[in-house]
């Protein structure tokens, strides 16, 4: 059954209505009532009071002449008021004295009271009177009036109110019914707008406003709520349409990036930013003949030459910690058990806010050219212990020669003619001469090769050396020599000292008439440091700028300018060893500017220990 | 020209297999007036005779100072200067590696094993300052 909370608002606006105005009807009608009968009692009470002062002064004498006849007489007058049920006269003796009963009521005289009253009993309203003579109390009067009356007017007004009741009623429900309909439907609409919405979820519907009242405020926020509703829900249309369609796109671009690495000769892994690896391509499990279960993760290492593993996990946890790439040579055990030196790189992929969020390497076989590499370190260490040995052994005679050549000068000259002290002087420049060309070749064998581990040097100290070198010939030259402050670069020092001490010492040799001003300074550009020697001396003619840089070339005979021409050669050769290039800018009685390149990440073309 | 008689003569030991330089050093010790005694060993196997000798025999002579080349026949200088270092008497005795070589390692060996380097050089006033070099050596020693 319905509670009344939960009928429609229609109905119970009707039951409101009609509980009201029967309430209030019913209310007011007792109300009517209960006053008339107050008021009706209260007049009744003076009325008789009045009544029977009147009889008891007219029955003084009867009661005074033992006139028992008169005095009924006197109260049979009452007959009048037909309410009235009884009158007696009570002697001084207290009996009754004479009589009135209303034939039709079934009652006897009242008991005499010996107060003046009016009071009302179950049998009606008494009124007791002193009758009195000469202000003594001869008799008393008592009068019985019943309450029928009373009854009457009350079931004559009880039928009035109902039938006012009735009457209301059969006016107002219809009235009501009407009324109700300007509350109801307002709300209804409302309620059937609301309904709808939820139903078909469109938000695009709106309840129509019937009033400017609440109702209509209410209509007003509803449907503003509704429009609010509706722009959010668009908006979170757009924006998961945009998801979807960036999820497609990194779907599409996940696919693109397996077809990539699958169809790529290297082997290729990306991992989580943990570390943890968890893509391999085709070319790594089938290089491995192991399955991606068993090299994801850390599994990989297991096909690490037991040698290289150690290193290479801290190599590769070092990278994850700093985010820095991963680059690491080592050697991949193949299917049949062979090992292969690779070469791992992987990188960091950021998102937006800079965190990593995915690795992706590859292992690059480097096999042949290690084994290159390897013997081509071999072969420069063979090279390099030639060029020791042979620098020793071919000293050593030529060294007799050049210096007994000198002690036959000092000694034994005075038995030589002019001629044989002239050819004694061929023997022994000759064999200076040898020894320095040795020398120049060795030094030039070992330009090419980088010394040790790459190390950075600092250039102001590498020049600072060389010039502590040609101390001599710069004072001796009267020259100035100028430069900047010079960078932190990756060369071996004495290989930059070297080349420094080339260039320098090339620019006092080859000086004009005027006293040499050499001027040494560097910039950055394009990822590599230039520096450059500029002079003010003899230049050189433009078709031997190439020239100038080979191996035992000289542009003069001259004694003047001494030397074997392998001092730019030597440059060339370190320079060229770090990834750098050298030039020259030059022209004839201008002075000349050597420029040479040292990379910021200098390139190991080669590398070999001396 | 006959010397000067020398209350007291030290003992140089020089392994040197090419004779010009073993006549040159011979040179250089008589140009400085030193009181040295030259033996010359032709290979590293000798003066390692020469050296074990002098530790057995107390006839034989006891070097005070020795100069040996590196690229020598049969043992090298440096392994001669390795086995002279592991008798307890020539642990300190000094030692110059007198050789035509530049190398760095070599100089680096040479220092290791507590001796001076001597680059050979090519002129002869160059080369007779190997003289000054043993005066200061003796000098060192206590011994002039």
């Amino acid at each position: 059954m319905l509670s009344f909370r939960d009928i429609p608002i229609k109905q119970k606006l009707m039951i409101v209505v009609m509980v009201t105005t029967t309430a209030a009807l019913l209310l007011a009608g007792f109300g009517i009532v209960a006053a008339d009968s107050l008021l009706f009692r209260g007049y009744l009470q003076r009325d008789l009071s009045a009544v029977a002062r009147m009889v008891a002064d007219n029955s003084t004498a009867a009661l005074k002449f033992n006139d028992p006849e008169s005095a009924a007489e006197t109260l049979a007058a009452l007959r009048a008021k037909p309410h009235v049920a009884a009158a007696c006269i009570y002697g001084q003796d207290g009996k009754v004295f004479a009589r009135y009963l209303r034939p039709d009521a079934n009652t006897q005289c009242p008991p005499a009271d010996v107060r003046d009253e009016s009071r009302f009993s179950a049998d009606g309203l008494i009124v007791s009177r002193a009758i009195l003579l000469g202000g003594r109390r001869i008799g008393t009067l008592v009068l019985l009036y019943d309450l029928g009356e009373i009854a009457e007017r009350m079931r004559l007004y009880s039928a009035t109110v109902l039938g006012v009741l009735l009457f209301s009623s059969a006016i107002a429900f219809p009235l009501s019914s009407k009324l109700r309909a300007v509350i109801a439907t307002p709300i209804s609409r409302l309620a059937a707008a609301a309904t709808s919405v939820s139903q078909t979820g469109d938000y695009s519907v709106r309840a129509q406003k019937l009033s400017g009242d609440e109702l209509g405020v209410l209509v007003d926020r509803f449907n503003e709520m509704l429009a609010g509703i509706q722009s959010r829900d668009g908006t979170l249309r757009t924006v998961l349409r945009d998801r979807e369609e960036a999820l497609r796109d990194a779907e599409k671009a996940r696919e693109r990036f397996r077809f990539l690495a699958e169809s790529m000769p290297q082997k290729i892994f990306t991992a989580t930013p943990a570390g943890d690896r968890n893509y391999f391509n085709r070319q790594f499990t089938e290089f491995t003949g192991l399955c991606f279960e068993q090299i994801e993760n850390w599994g990989w290492t297991q096909a690490v030459h037991p040698d290289d593993v150690e290193a290479d996990v801290r190599a590769w946890r070092r990278s994850i910690a700093t985010g820095e790439p991963y680059h690491f040579q080592h050697r991949l055990r193949r299917a049949d058990g062979v090992y292969r030196w690779h070469l791992t790189r992987a990188h960091a992929m950021r998102d937006a806010h800079g965190d990593i969020s995915m690795w992706i390497g590859s292992n690059t076989d480097i096999h042949e050219q290690k084994e290159t590499e390897e013997e081509l370190r071999r072969a420069n260490e063979d090279l390099q212990q030639f060029a020791y040995s042979a620098s020793h052994d071919l000293q050593e005679p030529i060294r007799n020669v050049a210096v007994y050549s000198e002690i036959v000068a000092k000694r034994y000259s005075h038995l030589l003619d002019a001629e044989g002290l002239q050819f004694l002087g061929f023997l022994t420049e000759g064999g200076r001469r040898l020894i320095t060309l040795i020398n120049d070749l060795l030094t030039y064998t070992r330009a090419g090769l980088i010394e040790g581990k790459m190390t950075t040097a600092d250039a102001s100290a590498a020049l600072q050396h060389a010039l502590a070198s040609l101390a001599e010939a710069i004072r001796e030259n009267n020259a100035t020599v100028t430069y900047d402050k010079l960078p932190q670069v990756s060369m071996g020092e004495s290989h930059l000292q070297q080349v420094f001490q080339n260039l320098i010492g090339n620019a006092l040799k080859y000086r004009s008439e005027t006293p040499p001003q050499i001027e040494i300074s560097a910039a950055y550009h394009g990822g590599a440091w230039r520096f450059s020697v500029r002079d003010n001396g003899i230049g050189i003619d433009a078709p031997y700028k190439e020239v100038i840089f080979g191996v035992f070339k000289r542009l003069h005979r001259d004694q003047k300018y001494g030397g074997t021409g392998i001092g730019l050669a030597i440059c060339q050769r370190v320079v060229e060893r770090y990834g750098g290039r050298i030039w020259v800018e030059s022209s004839l009685g201008k002075g000349s500017t050597f420029f040479f390149t040292v990379p910021e990440y200098a390139v190991r073309t080669q590398s070999a220990a001396v | 020209m006959p010397s000067e008689p020398n209350p007291r003569l030290f003992n140089l030991v020089l392994a040197e297999d090419n004779l010009p330089d073993a006549l040159l050093v011979r040179e250089a010790v008589r140009l400085e007036n030193l009181p040295l005694e030259v033996y010359i060993a032709a290979d590293g196997e000798r003066a390692i005779d020469l050296i074990v000798k002098a530790e057995n025999d107390p006839n034989a002579p006891c070097p005070h100072v020795l100069l040996l080349d590196i690229n020598l026949p049969r043992i090298d200088g440096f392994e001669v200067l390795r086995r002279v270092r592991a008798i307890d008497r020539f642990k300190a005795v000094p030692v110059v590696m007198v050789t035509s070589s530049d190398s760095p390692s070599d100089r680096k060996e040479a220092a290791k094993l507590g001796a001076r380097y001597f680059r050979k050089p090519v002129t002869y006033d160059e080369f007779m300052k190997i003289g000054g070099l043993l005066r200061q050596l003796l000098e060192e020693q206590g011994l002039l």
